[in-house]
């Protein structure tokens, strides 16, 4: 499998802060990828790096191979990036319908989608992914009128009607019912295999049941990547998570990751320190 | 070396131009930065304490010191007019505010040209300072370097204030976090009041101590009020030194620039405008389309 | 969650997303009175009321037209020469509110374009030139070059930076109009321009009854080329750009350019009012473009509701009447009248500029200390998206 997305000795500093330091990843065409990690980890850091929000202090990002470190937000979309937020956000004074179709808008090939017939086709045209993630009736309400897990599912239909390659999800299971879960765990699963979707949570029995990959960070460092079943068995993971610190000495030593992975950089989950 | 002569007098006359603004700005970035108030009767504060200063003195010391007093008590009199005024529009946000100083500002002006007409009116300075300094074979106006000298000392107190005291520490809280000021115990009508009464206080002593250099007259309003704006969106936010310089920048093109041409000066604004502006979006970091901030948001 | 009570079809007839807009609208005014009632049932009482709101708008058009249409036989001839001149700022009124209120733009410098068709027409009438459409089109470009220019600096800034920005624009050029003595004729103006001939063909307006017929045909003309644009698509970009900037730019819209635009296309509208105003007056002057004109302007716009056109228009022929109306008793005052005006309005209009907010940008994690320029949280209302609390060290 190709990496669809490359970031080499990724950075992103803010003053005397380092959200992210130094991260090399890759993310696989086609994976179902979640990020993890305890708060302050650098995740939603990582996403808005990726997405083009910020611009980071030092390293590479690579997409389809291409250097997009340079690359604007609104160049990166118009790649085929897309995401939703820790908080859902939508155009408060447009409908739900309009919120999507103007989601779809720069992806469409048609042009002179500003002339009202072309827009109404494509607005229908967006209903179905309305549907998908339920709120179809929702979809001449304004959407500033929308409860909290509406307006998350809205947001994630606008991610979704820009027909991404590469979809990027910031903790979209906060906030939801069971059954809103379920729902957002079909609609996912339902995705073409072509899409990568990369998943910031913290919900992990969500990215059990979603992910094939998952990568820890902490302290905006890279500290372990496998699959879950590696992720929730690794000692060091699960220091992270619940300092658990007779396993791993004391807080120095937990502190110093280079010693997390001696033998060369961040492990995969399983091996032995 | 005549037309060197010819051109560092003005250029002396820009720094204490740009002095002068950067006080003035001053005034009302305060009041926008902490107080989240966008004063549009900044100008009708200044050319108030300038009309009042100009009423006042008669060439004397006593009369000048004097004129500045009432200038101040003018202003910060026209600060408490203010604060009542904005006051029951706290919580809807800027423009509100912004269009009630509208408001006053254009009331203002019509009671300041009723009562001192349409004239300009200059100000008698005590003759100790109303001549010239012979310095190194050049000659240079008495009262702008005295001004300079002036005006650096209160940009000096005023960062001392900010810095160092209790109150400036409030200050700069405010900025933060009103709520948790509030919650302190420092009611937020009283924080507002006393900021808009400290503004206008700075704006009338900066239109009195500054009247022989932006003489009250009426024009004076409009254009210190744009003058002080043009300083602000030019300054970088949040740094003091950056508005400093802008205010330099301005007040030389004012002086330096209407000497040398003044059909272009305006041209010279927009375009230094434009160049800041422009720059602007290169160079903050960290941001991947910039965006120019608001004066006083924090740099990226 | 309660199920809305009026069944909504996937798919968006744009009459119905008005509808819902209308209704949002309605839904946030009504929102600090009704307090404690949900969001959800504020939202529904809106879209009931949506359909009265029809009622009401087209209610208050009508009679407006009526009256633009009858005035000739109500009024003599000083009345109607005031209505041209309400006509005329009234579209510099609807520029104002095609920036404040569509494109999120607040701003006190469209008397600067306005101005610079004023004098377009009256040089052009000065050398001959007395075609009306000819003199509209050209005023209509220049303002628009206006705009073009001073624009790119203009839309780097937002919120209060825009809002200065436009303002010091304004003033500047008020300055250039005073100082250029060879074309405007200085601080002076410039008079003596003759009548406009509206077509080719036609004689030159010389009664003020046929000067306010012209006015009245071109205004009705470029306000309904307005309305229709902002309910198109075009419409839409604007409002999504105003209520969330980032997330357009996270969808792909280049909103930089259409922010741009948008300032071009209030800049062509002012021009145009510009060269009406000139054809009224017959006379261009700087004070025209300066401070008093802007805040007529804008308060017509705060009084007529930001985001519709018509109520700008509205607002503007109530503010032009009431000035005159008091001036006879107080001569001389008009910017102290304007200024009641204002300070009054502004408090006695709760939420009636609820669609003019000066909009910081929203931004992203990393920004906290935006925090202070946010309206301090009063009861959540149905059209705002909750805030962003961002907090060091999330995620």
């Amino acid at each position: 499998m190709t990496d669809v997305i490359e970031l080499s000795g990724l950075t992103k500093a803010f003053g005397a802060t380092v959200a992210v330091a130094g991260l090399d990843l890759a993310f696989a065409a086609g994976a179902r990828h979640a990020v993890i990690g305890p708060n302050g980890a650098g995740k939603t850091t990582l996403l808005h790096l990726i997405s083009g929000e910020l611009r980071p202090t030092s390293g590479r990002i690579r997409y389809d191979g291409r250097d997009v470190t340079r690359g604007s937000r609104v160049k990166r979309s118009r790649l085929g990036i897309a995401r939703t937020f820790q908080q859902p956000t939508v155009w408060s004074s447009l409908s739900v319908a309009d919120n999507v179709a103007l989601a779809a808008w720069p992806h469409t090939p048609a042009r002179g989608t500003w002339l009202r017939s072309r827009y109404r086709s494509l607005a229908e045209d967006c209903g179905r992914h309305l549907e998908t993630v339920g709120i179809a009736t929702l979809a001449g309400r304004p959407a500033g009128a929308l409860s909290h897990g509406e307006r998350r599912m809205l947001d994630i239909a606008m991610a979704l009607a820009a027909e991404p390659r590469v979809l990027l999800l910031d903790e979209p299971a906060a906030g939801l019912t069971e059954h809103g879960v379920e729902r957002l765990l079909t609609a996912l699963r339902a995705l073409p295999p072509e899409v990568t979707v990369v998943v910031v949570e913290h919900d992990f029995a969500f990215v059990s049941a979603l992910a094939d990959t998952v990568t820890v960070l902490h302290d905006g460092r890279l500290l372990a990547t496998g699959t879950p079943a590696q992720i929730t068995a690794d000692a060091a993971v699960r220091a992270a998570y619940l300092g658990d610190l007779d396993e791993l000495g004391d807080l120095d030593e937990l502190g110093d990751l280079d010693r997390v992975g001696e033998a060369g950089g961040p492990h995969v989950a399983g091996e032995a320190v | 070396m005549d037309a060197l002569n010819a051109h560092l007098v003005p250029a002396v006359d820009g720094v204490a131009y740009g002095l002068l603004l950067f006080v003035a700005a001053a005034g009302l970035t305060l009041l926008f930065g902490i107080g989240g108030v966008l004063n549009i009767a900044h100008g009708t504060l200044f050319a108030l304490g300038g009309y009042l200063a100009a009423s006042v003195s008669d060439g004397s010391w006593s009369s000048a010191v004097l004129g500045l007093a009432v200038a101040v008590a003018g202003g910060t009199a026209g600060g408490a007019v203010l604060a009542a005024g904005t006051l029951p529009l706290a919580g809807r946000g800027h423009l509100p505010q912004a269009l009630r100083t509208f408001g006053l500002a254009l009331v203002g002006g019509d009671i300041l040209s009723t009562v001192y007409g349409g004239d300009e009116h200059p100000v008698k300075v005590p003759g100790s300072v109303n001549g010239m300094v012979h310095f190194f074979g050049h000659v240079y106006p008495t009262y702008r370097l005295m001004f300079i000298a002036v005006a650096a000392a209160l940009a000096v107190a005023g960062s001392v204030v900010l810095g160092r005291t209790r109150a400036g520490a409030l200050l700069r809280a405010t900025a933060d976090d009103r709520a948790m000021v509030g919650a302190m115990g420092y009611a937020p009508w009283r924080v507002h009041t006393a900021l808009c009464a400290a503004a206008g206080a700075l704006a009338g002593l900066a239109g009195g101590l500054g009247a022989p250099i932006i003489g009250p007259g009426p024009d004076t309003a409009d254009k210190v009020l744009m003058l002080s704006m043009v300083v602000i969106v030019l300054g970088r936010p949040g740094s003091v030194l950056g508005a400093f310089l802008a205010a330099i920048a301005v007040g030389e093109i004012e002086t330096l620039g209407v000497s040398i041409s003044s059909d272009w000066a305006p041209f010279l604004l927009f375009g230094m405008m434009a160049v800041a502006l422009a720059g602007r979006t290169f160079r903050s970091s960290g941001v991947a389309d910039g965006v120019a901030a608001a004066p006083g948001e924090a740099p990226a | 969650m309660t199920a809305p009570t009026t069944p909504a079809t996937p798919s968006q007839d744009p009459e119905e997303a008005s509808v819902s807009q209308d209704s949002e609208v309605l839904a946030a005014a009504a929102a600090p009175i009704a307090g404690p009632i949900r969001s959800s049932l504020a939202s529904q009482l809106g879209q009931r009321l949506a359909l009265r709101l029809r009622l009401r708008v087209a209610g208050p058009a009508v009679a407006l037209g009526v009256l633009l249409l009858g005035a000739p036989s109500m009024f003599d001839d000083y009345g109607i020469g005031l209505l041209s001149k309400a006509l005329a700022l009234g579209v510099l009124a609807v520029s104002v509110s095609v920036l404040a209120g569509y494109a999120g733009l607040p701003t006190m410098g469209q008397a600067a374009p306005f101005l610079v068709g004023a004098y377009t027409a009256g040089i052009m009438g000065q050398h001959g030139q007395d075609l009306g459409v000819v003199q509209l089109l050209c005023g209509t470009a220049t303002g628009a070059g206006f705009a073009a220019v001073t624009g790119l600096v203009a839309t780097r800034t937002r919120g209060v930076a825009f809002l200065m920005t436009t303002l010091a624009i304004g003033e500047l050029a008020v300055a250039v109009a005073g100082r250029w003595h060879s074309l405007t004729g200085g601080t002076d103006g410039m008079y003596g321009i003759p009548p406009v001939r509206p077509l080719p063909g036609t004689t030159q307006l010389d009664t003020d009854g046929a000067v306010y017929w012209y006015v009245l045909g071109a205004c009705a003309a470029v306000v309904a080329l307005v309305w229709r644009v902002l309910r198109s698509p075009v419409g839409k970009l604007l409002l999504a750009g105003r209520d969330h900037e980032a997330r357009m730019r996270s969808a792909g819209h280049p909103v930089a350019v259409h922010r741009w635009l948008a300032y071009v296309a209030a800049g062509a509208l002012a021009g145009f009012g510009g060269v009406l105003m000139c054809t009224v007056n017959a006379y261009v002057s700087p004070a025209d473009g300066g401070f008093a004109t802007s805040a007529l302007v804008l308060l017509a716009v705060v009084l007529g509701g930001a985001t519709s056109p018509l109520g700008a228009l509205f607002g503007a022929g109530l503010i032009v009447a009431t000035r005159d109306w008091l001036s006879g008793p107080f001569p001389g005052h008009g910017p102290l009248l304007l200024g009641l005006m204002f300070i009054v309005a502004v408090y006695a209009l709760p939420d009636g500029i609820a669609g003019l907010r000066i909009r910081v940008p929203r931004r992203w994690p990393g920004r906290q200390r935006l925090a202070r320029f946010r309206r301090p949280q009063g009861p959540r209302r149905p059209d705002q998206p909750e805030r962003p609390e961002r907090r060091a060290g999330s995620a």
